[in-house]
């Protein structure tokens, strides 16, 4: 079934079923200011990163030749930007992994909450947080800095943008009886209240404030509980592709699932960890010779190198399928989601041969940019801009006004006009 | 000419109430001679206004003004220096009246409501249910602090993200004892062939129709397999089929043993297979493969690990002997075997790309050639020794030689079917556990829901709220629903009722019941255990002597337990050390700053439990901490025990050093700083406010913050000398000032430090107190601190009052606390005395 836009927002609506916690923030949600060109962010992170001479151009400006990493997506080459020399001059090692999205300080603030925080807030999801192999490092941080969980089965992804008639009828039962017994909670709160002090019957005003607005809340949820909730053919999956060797397999599926995820406007704010741990792959019917995370610690070995690429080609040859769909599917104006939609692909190690967190591969694809461009930034030189200027541009191409991200101060905007 | 304006509040902007006092005639004159030249309405200066008739004494700003004019009067302070004395006996009568007046407006209590906090809510949970692995949702809203402390009425307010928070919680509570039914699984039969096997790191290789293990080491990924595809959907017994055959075993060795575990798919695959369930262990003895059948339990989401249980080689961190024998052996066996490792290692240029399958392809290739390579004695011991220093990489490589040529265990495929039938997994009993506690003995539904509400409350629940939990419970009942299902709402329901969200609600005295939440919740973090609810039903608590007893039972056992952490974060502000990054120059790393805070839990915990005085809080004969800060920020060369990294240790120091105590240690120098340079005025800031207890006046308005200029070689001495030059400034930075400066020494991690960085100019510590006592060094400052060690009792009580009763001592009670703190210091300053003559103080025993 596929609803017209005017249709589109109630249909999805249903769904705030399930109260995901992170949603409460929704109490003092920012609205968007005006139509920013970009509605949604997606924010993928490799653990191990990318072989570095084999992710960067090496001419920069338009005309670059596309490495062997961008071979993948070429046909993408007009919808993208590669940086180089980008980072935030975070501390080394697989520890600050995070970084990627949190800046110089790791375990802060992420990236991708900041944004949901501010424009995701009336999804059903403000964000969702996924992995792909075993979440060995935390990615999404809340702005208090605790780290957030990831999905790791795609069939509870699945199951939280579709909900089945078993979690729904729950969901209303739980509404139903727990608005039921608010009146017995408010009853025994006011007899509480007539034997304290003044102050403290002030005091216990928040409490009864607070009572209201959830009240108010559970009726809205309960009117919206028949609402019709997103339906999709996309069959659920039959296992959850958890075990280390299946990884790229889980890595496909996500990437299906998250289009579905932007496509029903059921989340504006993704971010993908991609693992990397000792699984050995098998690639074209050939299993490697080394686990991932030992090809990572290449030495410049033309061997392991070599299969190491084959992984990294792997990872974005899935990459490849989700922009042609992100370029396919269209979002309620009729319009390529990607074009409204940014996505990153980084991550927070620049070099995981040597563990060093500088020069991290990023690219950014969508989002209504100018793309087409390989933009060099010599890290060397006095007054070079770092990743979170980059993050500023992307928060204000979503209409957030933001200032600074990190240890960064600036943007990117000129590089990508 | 001065006027005498209306009497108005100017600083609050309204006009006094009905409830206002005359000042006596006295004391005005005694004003309007001493104070009103600069605080009068026209002039305010330092933003003081003392131009009144009346005062309406029930205002905080009235008590707080008032307060400070008496400790600037009292102390000499005002009038200043240059201006005329007031007459003793004038002053004398002055101050009388004023200590009187405000004693008698600031009556002892007046804790407001207290919302539980995140810590108090969760270890509350935990204990009412015994759930002992409760922890709050991700996104749980966190608590403000006021007055440097998370647990004080005023700010802990309730919003409706937060009860909406609770609501969800108190859900997800319920489901652990009351879940949603679960619908009927279906039974399956999934096989896995040998390439749905897992290889991780150099685990195995498929050869063939086998795949081949040949290592024994305790992390899964790096020895063992399992289906890629298959887990259970529910729990019960299954019929488990594993064919397996041996690969050249040893001709001398005894049989080959697999190892059957159950692993949860979702657990990381770097778990240990000693915390793994064993369901089986086969005996394989077959060269051909042959398939071994039988029934074990599996619970929800597990699946079945196959592991070599005696494989000779192994690949542990830190055990290379495998590696070494085995390189010795096959050395033996064939000619120049380590001579090509030993070339292919070095061709690699020392890096460790050659890891895996790929050093032994390319070792094969050597010993493959004509002419075999020869090694050195030298070169051969170079080999081994490198090899010995990291076992794990070579291991990696060396077992694919393994794989070639056995010994292994070959894994051919596995099959599971069932549930044949169900089982209680270990998630059943638990949750049998905990409705087994909520019930109790007696589960008629009213003694159930009386008891639960009566733990819930920590009080007695009145016949009134039992009966409404009642009605509800019947009525869900009579609507259809489970006799569980009306628990699960009964649970919902009481976890977001006022009664069990907010303590401290009764006016007056506590009674027995609230004095043992305040009691508990102060030394323990949790509410009242059965002990104490016991002493307060038998109405025992409130009698001297068993709050006494009962106090000292409940003083922490440990460094780390709820009371030392959370208020030592909180007084000393070591809580915030994770948000500082210290500049990479200080090379201080996470686990330093962890090593930092500790350090000064163990501080505080000794001199508790020890009962050791006072003084040892500014200069103790000992110090808590861990060889890698010792070395690393205090620059010890001796004195400690080597090596243990952040194990945290008990060192001698001489008494009258920098270091040691609350003012020389890393945590505290981190905290008052910002992880790239120190700021002497927040530093001060920090001391008046924590360790001297005067904290200072927020800066007034009209002042703009002043802005270091680095440029030039002048120090950040020469800078702030306009804050004591101009007088708007000097009032308070008199104060501020020299207790900031005499820390200069302590760099951002609390190393010690002669020169100004950047400039080298030497630091100039030096200072004189406001009582005139000139100091030149932190330890000229402690040796102040040691003679004048009650007023540091009296911030420490004062802050240890806060944080038990959640509200900000009052004029009266300040005074009852310098009491207290004046008849300790006359029976031996011990600490653990000083705590618990507080705990019996009227301040704590009052709402």
């Amino acid at each position: 079934m596929t609803p017209g836009p005017a249709s589109r927002r109630r249909f999805l609506k249903a769904a705030g079923v399930t109260l995901a916690l992170p949603a409460l923030e929704s109490f003092g949600a920012t609205a968007l200011a005006g139509k920013a060109k970009a509605q949604r962010l997606v924010c993928i992170g490799t653990y191990l990163g990318f072989h570095q001479p084999s992710f960067f151009p090496k001419q920069a400006g338009k005309d670059y030749e596309l490495s062997p990493l961008l071979k993948p997506i070429s046909d993408h080459r007009d919808q993208f930007t590669v940086f180089s020399g980008l980072d935030h001059r975070a501390p080394n090692g697989h520890n600050s992994w995070n970084n990627y999205l949190c800046g110089q300080l790791p375990d802060s603030y992420s990236l991708d909450q900041q944004v949901s925080d501010r424009i995701g807030q009336d999804s059903r999801f403000p964000s969702l947080q996924l992995t792909a192999g075993k979440a060995s490092r935390s990615m999404s941080h809340t702005k208090q800095g605790v780290a957030l969980p990831m999905i790791e089965r795609p069939t509870v992804l699945y199951s939280k943008l579709f909900a089945s008639p078993e979690d729904r009828a729950r969901s209303e039962y739980i509404l139903r009886s727990g608005h039921s017994s608010l009146d017995l909670v408010l009853e025994d709160a006011k007899r509480l209240q007539r034997n304290v002090s003044s102050l403290d019957k002030a005091k216990l005003d928040e409490y009864f404030d607070s009572l209201r607005e959830v009240e108010k809340r559970m009726s809205r949820q309960i009117e919206s509980v028949d609402d019709p909730i997103p339906e999709t053919d996309y069959p659920k999956p039959e296992y959850d592709p958890i075990a280390p060797t299946l990884q790229l397999e889980a890595e496909s599926i996500m990437y299906d699932l998250m289009v579905l995820a932007l496509e029903t406007e059921s989340t504006n704010v993704l971010s993908l960890f991609i693992g990397g741990l000792g699984q050995v792959f098998t690639i074209d019917g050939q299993t490697l010779q080394a686990g991932y995370h030992a090809l990572s610690h290449h030495g410049n070995d033309p061997d392991a190198i070599a299969d190491l690429i084959r992984v990294e080609t792997e990872h974005m040859k899935r990459f490849d399928r989700f922009l042609t769909q992100l370029r396919t599917k269209t979002d309620a104006n009729g319009e390529p989601l990607l074009d409204s939609t940014i996505v990153m692909l980084g991550t927070g190690m620049g070099d995981a041969s040597r563990h060093a967190n500088s020069n991290l591969p990023t690219l950014v694809a969508g989002g209504g940019f100018n793309h087409g461009k390989h933009i060099a930034v010599d890290p060397e030189a006095d007054d070079s801009p770092l990743l979170g200027d980059l993050y500023i541009s992307l928060m204000q191409q979503m209409g957030i006004e933001a200032e600074e991200f990190s240890n960064a101060k600036r943007n990117l905007n000129h590089l990508f006009s | 000419m001065r006027h005498r304006f209306l009497p108005v509040v100017v600083t609050c902007g309204f006009i006094t109430s009905a409830l206002s006092e005359d000042l006596p005639d006295p004391t005005l004159t005694f004003i309007e001679n001493n104070c009103l030249e600069c605080h009068d309405e026209a002039t305010q200066k330092g933003e003081i206004n003392l131009d009144f008739f009346e005062v309406d004494w029930s205002e905080k700003d009235s008590i707080h003004l008032w307060e400070r004019v008496l400790n600037a009067v009292d102390k000499g302070e005002m009038p200043p220096e240059k201006k005329p004395r007031p007459k003793a006996g004038k002053q004398q009568q002055f101050l009388a009246w004023l200590d009187q007046t405000l004693t008698e407006h600031t009556p002892i209590g007046g804790t407001l409501a207290r919302r539980l906090n995140q810590s108090e809510y969760k270890t509350t949970v935990q204990k009412l249910f015994d759930l002992k692995g409760f922890q709050l949702p991700t996104g749980f809203p966190a608590d403000r602090e006021y007055h440097g402390f998370d647990n004080v009425g005023e700010g802990l307010v309730l919003s409706p993200p937060l009860l909406q928070a609770y609501s969800e919680t108190a859900r997800l509570v319920a489901d652990q004892l009351f879940p949603p039914p679960i619908p009927p699984v279906e039974k399956q039969s999934s096989s896995a062939g040998v390439d749905e096997l897992v290889i991780s790191y150099s685990s195995g290789k498929v050869v063939g129709d086998a795949l081949r293990l040949g290592m024994n080491c305790n992390p899964i990924w790096r020895s063992s397999t399992w289906p890629t595809r298959i887990e259970t959907h529910a729990a019960g017994i299954y019929r488990i089929t594993v064919e397996l055959s041996t690969f050249r075993p040893a001709p001398d060795a005894p049989s080959m043993i697999a190892k059957i575990f159950a692993r949860d798919l979702s657990s990381p695959d770097g778990i240990s297979k000693k915390t793994l369930r064993v369901l089986k262990e086969i005996e394989v003895t077959s060269e051909s493969p042959e398939t071994y059948t039988f029934e074990a339990a599996l619970y929800e989401r597990q699946t079945p690990v196959i592991h070599w249980e005696n494989a000779p080689f192994c690949s542990d961190r830190k055990n290379e002997s495998h590696l070494l024998a085995y390189f010795e052996k096959r050395d033996s066996e064939i000619p120049g075997y380590l001579a090509a490792w030993n070339e292919m290692v070095n061709e690699s240029g020392g890096r460790q790309g050659f890891r895996g399958g790929v050093g032994w392809e390319r070792v094969k290739k050597k010993l493959e050639r004509d002419e075999l390579p020869e090694i050195s004695e030298k070169d051969r011991a170079k080999f081994l020794k490198a090899a010995a220093g990291n076992p794990v990489l070579y291991a990696e490589t060396v077992v694919f030689d393994v794989y070639d040529n056995g010994p292994a265990l070959e894994v051919h495929g596995l099959k599971l079917e069932g549930p044949l039938r169900p089982v209680d997994s270990p998630e059943d009993k638990e949750r049998k556990r905990l409705q087994n506690n909520f019930f109790g003995e007696d589960r008629n539904p009213e003694s159930v829901i009386r008891r639960f509400l009566t733990s819930a409350f920590r009080r007695p629940a009145d016949g009134e709220t039992v009966q409404s939990y009642l009605a509800m419970h019947d009525r869900h009942i009579t609507a259809g629903h489970t006799p569980d299902e009306a628990m699960h709402l009964i649970i919902r329901s009481a976890l977001i009722s006022p009664r069990f969200l907010y303590r401290s609600l009764t006016d007056g005295p506590l009674d027995d019941y609230d004095l043992a939440s305040r009691l508990s919740y102060f030394l323990t973090g949790a509410p009242p255990a059965d002990r104490l609810i016991e002493k307060a039903e038998q109405g025992k608590l409130t009698d001297s002597q068993v709050l006494y007893f009962q106090s000292k039972r409940l003083l922490p056992g440990n460094s780390s337990a709820p009371f030392v952490r959370n208020f030592t974060g909180q007084w000393l502000d070591t809580r915030i050390l994770p948000e500082i990054m210290p500049d990479p120059k200080f090379k201080f790393k996470t686990k330093d700053a962890d090593s930092a805070r500790e350090e000064v839990e163990h501080l505080f915990f000794e001199i508790l439990k020890e009962n050791r005085p006072m003084t040892d809080f500014i200069d103790p004969d000992f110090a808590f901490t861990s060889s890698r800060l010792a070395q690393h920020v205090y620059g010890l060369k001796e004195g400690y025990r080597k090596g243990g990294g952040y194990i945290i240790q008990r060192i001698p120091l001489p008494r009258g050093g920098r270091y040691g105590g609350v003012l020389g240690n890393s945590a505290v120098m981190m905290a008052t700083a910002n992880g790239v340079d120190t700021q002497p005025v927040l530093r001060g800031v920090w001391v008046l406010e924590n360790i001297l207890g005067m904290p200072p006046p927020p800066p007034p308005k009209s002042v703009p913050a002043l802005t270091p200029d680095t440029r030039g070689a002048t120090t950040p001495r020469n800078l702030l000398t306009a804050h004591t030059s101009d007088e708007n400034c000097a009032g308070c930075h008199k104060r501020i000032d020299p207790v900031g400066f005499v820390l200069e020494n302590f760099d951002p991690v609390g190393a010690w430090r002669d020169n100004w960085p950047g400039i080298d100019n030497p630091i100039d510590a030096s200072s004189t107190l406001p009582d005139g006592t000139e100091i030149k060094d932190i330890v000229d400052f402690k040796k102040w601190l040691v003679q004048n060690v009650d007023q540091f009792s009296e911030c420490l009580a004062g802050h240890l009052m806060t944080y038990a009763t959640g509200r900000v001592p009052n004029y009266s009670e300040r005074k009852e606390i310098a009491a207290i703190v004046k008849a300790n210091h006359e029976t031996g300053n011990g600490f653990r005395d000083l705590l618990l003559a507080l705990i019996q103080s009227e301040t704590f025993r009052t709402k």
